[in-house]
């Protein structure tokens, strides 16, 4: 211990600099600026310019210009002087600036050795990296943000970051602009996707042109969700991606091109449709074939009888998002009752107030024999207590959970509910943030 | 009821339902059967027990998380950073206690612990520069050049946009 004490304390032991600095300090403190006397008979013509033949020939000034030039020369030689023993100073500035560095390095160290942090395993890390991925669906590559962040701080926490695969699962693939170093460009995207290490990827597309297909062409295989903007889809469902299991198209108030979804391969699982609306009937009803296969059903359509007809093909769907909106087709159409037996979980979205008949509608054609979450958070909504309690009633469902947030309900509606379902977990008031 | 010995040897009662939230002492008594001996916990001081115990109380009787929860987690999916307002109250401590309580979370196996001070640990990380994160846990850079030549290679356009 005391070996180690006395390690600690020897490389500050031995200091010339301070010796140094000492003597120079006491130098420049007995320093007087000298400033030499220059006065001459011709000081009193400075600023003037007086011809040749008013001062004339006077010999005594060539004698004045030779003295001054051996001071100038003197002064020169001791600037010179000077700046050497200033570099030299610089050079010990810079030794004593190295020196702190490694002291701060050190004491950086020790205080790291002395912390719990230094006894996390890597799993910890890793756990802990996992967490640092920002919470959108698609991080951007960012230097500034996990996982490049991670990989940027030490050689350890680079190893976790790089080994750790699911940190390098999900990004968002920029339009790229073909004046850019294409290298450059491809050799930053591979070095991502590559730390995937055959993982399933999920990535978001910009657009989806030539350079972005050979770009992810490598990784073809491995990408199994995609969430790209309408303008790209058509090329993209020509299929290209043949692990392809989820897929969210992006756009603004656009109409759906039903038939590119059909043309998906079967073992699309999952679909979201954000922001599209318009499904044409006729279309959806031509053909079964891609519905079938879903299991996770988002769409925004304009009335709950197409909700339903969709609803009758994805026999196999276990999640749906459905978002109301609302339109002048106020016309309530006739549709058989219809029980969908797999739904568990069902999200409804919407302004119902300005279309009050929507959920009872919805409420009274279907039954939901295995549902177990209903979210009804995200709609504005008078809820339709009789509708639902009738609904509940005949789906005979195990619903666990029951979501209402800004839906209007009284206690004794509630409780109504409580009754027929005695183990339904009812939240009401805004959805907290962490219940999955 | 459990009797726990830490290492600075204090002992704690703790109620059979609070201590096998952790994993570790659930399998361990399991093994041993109905016992009087008590459970020497040589990595856990007392003060980080007291606060381990604080938890397993409040979340006494909640569902434990599957052994192979992890596991079975698709990876492409992101993770929430959000703690709940009371666990959030909890894990508010000192940083080297913080640390203390993820290591002890670790070695009892109390995974959802484990995740809260992950996660605040993560929170802490986040919007701050490689310096900053450096001194906040006390890390060197240990990179040669060739290793900080390749990073900023990796960094370089990214950086640019």
């Amino acid at each position: 211990m005391h070996a180690i004490e006395a390690n600690a304390n020897s490389e500050v032991k031995l200091c010339p600099a301070s010796e140094i600095i000492g003597t120079l300090q006491n130098i420049l403190a007995s320093l007087q600026p000298i400033i030499p006397d220059l006065e001459t008979p011709y000081s009193r013509f400075s600023g003037t310019n007086l011809s040749e033949s008013a001062i004339g020939q006077d010999q005594s000034i060539h004698a004045i210009i030779t003295v001054r030039q051996q001071q100038s020369d003197a002064v020169l030689h001791e600037i010179s002087d000077l700046d050497i023993i200033m570099n030299r100073i610089e050079s010990l500035r810079q030794h004593l600036v190295e020196k702190q560095d490694r002291l701060a390095q050190s004491m950086t160290l020790h205080k790291g050795l002395a912390s719990a942090f230094s006894r996390f395993p890597p799993e910890v890390l890793c756990r802990i990296f996992v967490y640092c991925i920002p919470e959108t669906d698609h991080p951007e590559m960012s230097p500034e943000v996990a996982p490049m962040l991670l990989a940027r701080i030490c050689r350890q926490w680079r190893e976790i970051a790089v080994d750790t695969r699911s940190l390098w699962c999900r990004l968002s693939v920029e339009h790229f602009d073909l004046a850019e170093d294409w290298h450059s460009v491809t050799f930053r995207y591979d070095t991502w996707l590559k730390r995937s290490r055959r993982r399933p990827l999920s990535l978001a597309l910009q657009c989806y042109d030539g350079v972005t297909k050979s770009l992810l062409q490598p990784y073809m295989n491995q990408i199994t969700s995609i969430a790209l903007r309408i303008t790209a889809a058509h090329q993209l469902l020509a299929i290209d991606f043949p692990a392809l299991q989820e897929l969210t198209i992006l756009s603004h108030h656009s109409q759906v091109d039903v038939r590119s979804i059909l043309r998906l391969p079967f073992i699309v699982s999952s679909l979201r449709l954000k922001g599209l609306y318009g499904f044409n009937i006729q279309q959806l009803c031509s053909s079964d074939s891609i519905w079938a296969h879903l299991t996770n059903f988002e769409v925004h359509v304009n009335n709950p009888y197409t909700f339903l007809c969709l609803l009758q093909l994805c026999l196999n769907l276990s999640s749906a998002t459905v978002g109301l909106t609302p339109t002048n087709d106020n016309v309530v159409r006739a549709l058989k009752p219809f029980t969908h037996t797999k739904l568990q979980s069902l999200s409804i979205g919407g302004s119902f107030n300005a279309t009050p008949h929507s959920l009872p509608y919805l409420f009274n054609a279907l039954s939901l024999s295995n549902l177990r979450a209903l979210d009804a958070s995200h709609a504005e909504l008078r809820w339709p207590h009789t509708d639902f309690k009738a609904f509940l009633a005949r789906s005979k469902c195990p619903l666990e959970r029951l979501i209402l947030g800004g839906a209007k309900t009284g206690h004794e509606e509630r409780a109504e509910y409580m009754t027929l379902i005695p183990s339904l977990e009812i939240v009401v008031g805004p959805r907290p943030s962490w219940v999955p | 009821m459990v009797l726990l010995v830490t290492s600075d040897n204090v002992q704690f009662q703790v109620d059979k339902e609070v201590v096998e939230r952790s994993v570790l002492i659930k399998n361990m008594l399991e093994d041993v059967g109905e016992s009087d001996q008590s459970i020497p916990l040589a990595n856990v001081s007392s003060s980080v027990l007291k606060k381990v115990i604080e938890y397993c109380e409040h979340h006494r009787g909640e569902p434990l998380p599957s052994a192979d929860a992890d596991q079975n987690q698709d990876e492409t999916r992101k993770r929430t950073t959000d703690i709940s307002e009371w666990d959030q109250k909890f894990i508010t401590v000192d940083q080297e206690m913080l640390f203390e309580i993820i290591l002890a979370a670790n070695y009892l196996d109390i995974k959802s612990l484990l995740d809260v001070g992950c996660k605040t640990v993560a929170n802490m990380i986040k919007g701050k520069t490689p310096e900053e994160i450096r001194r906040l846990f006390n890390i060197v850079n240990d990179f040669t050049p060739e290793e900080e030549a390749q990073i900023k290679k990796e960094n370089e356009w990214a950086e640019d946009r």
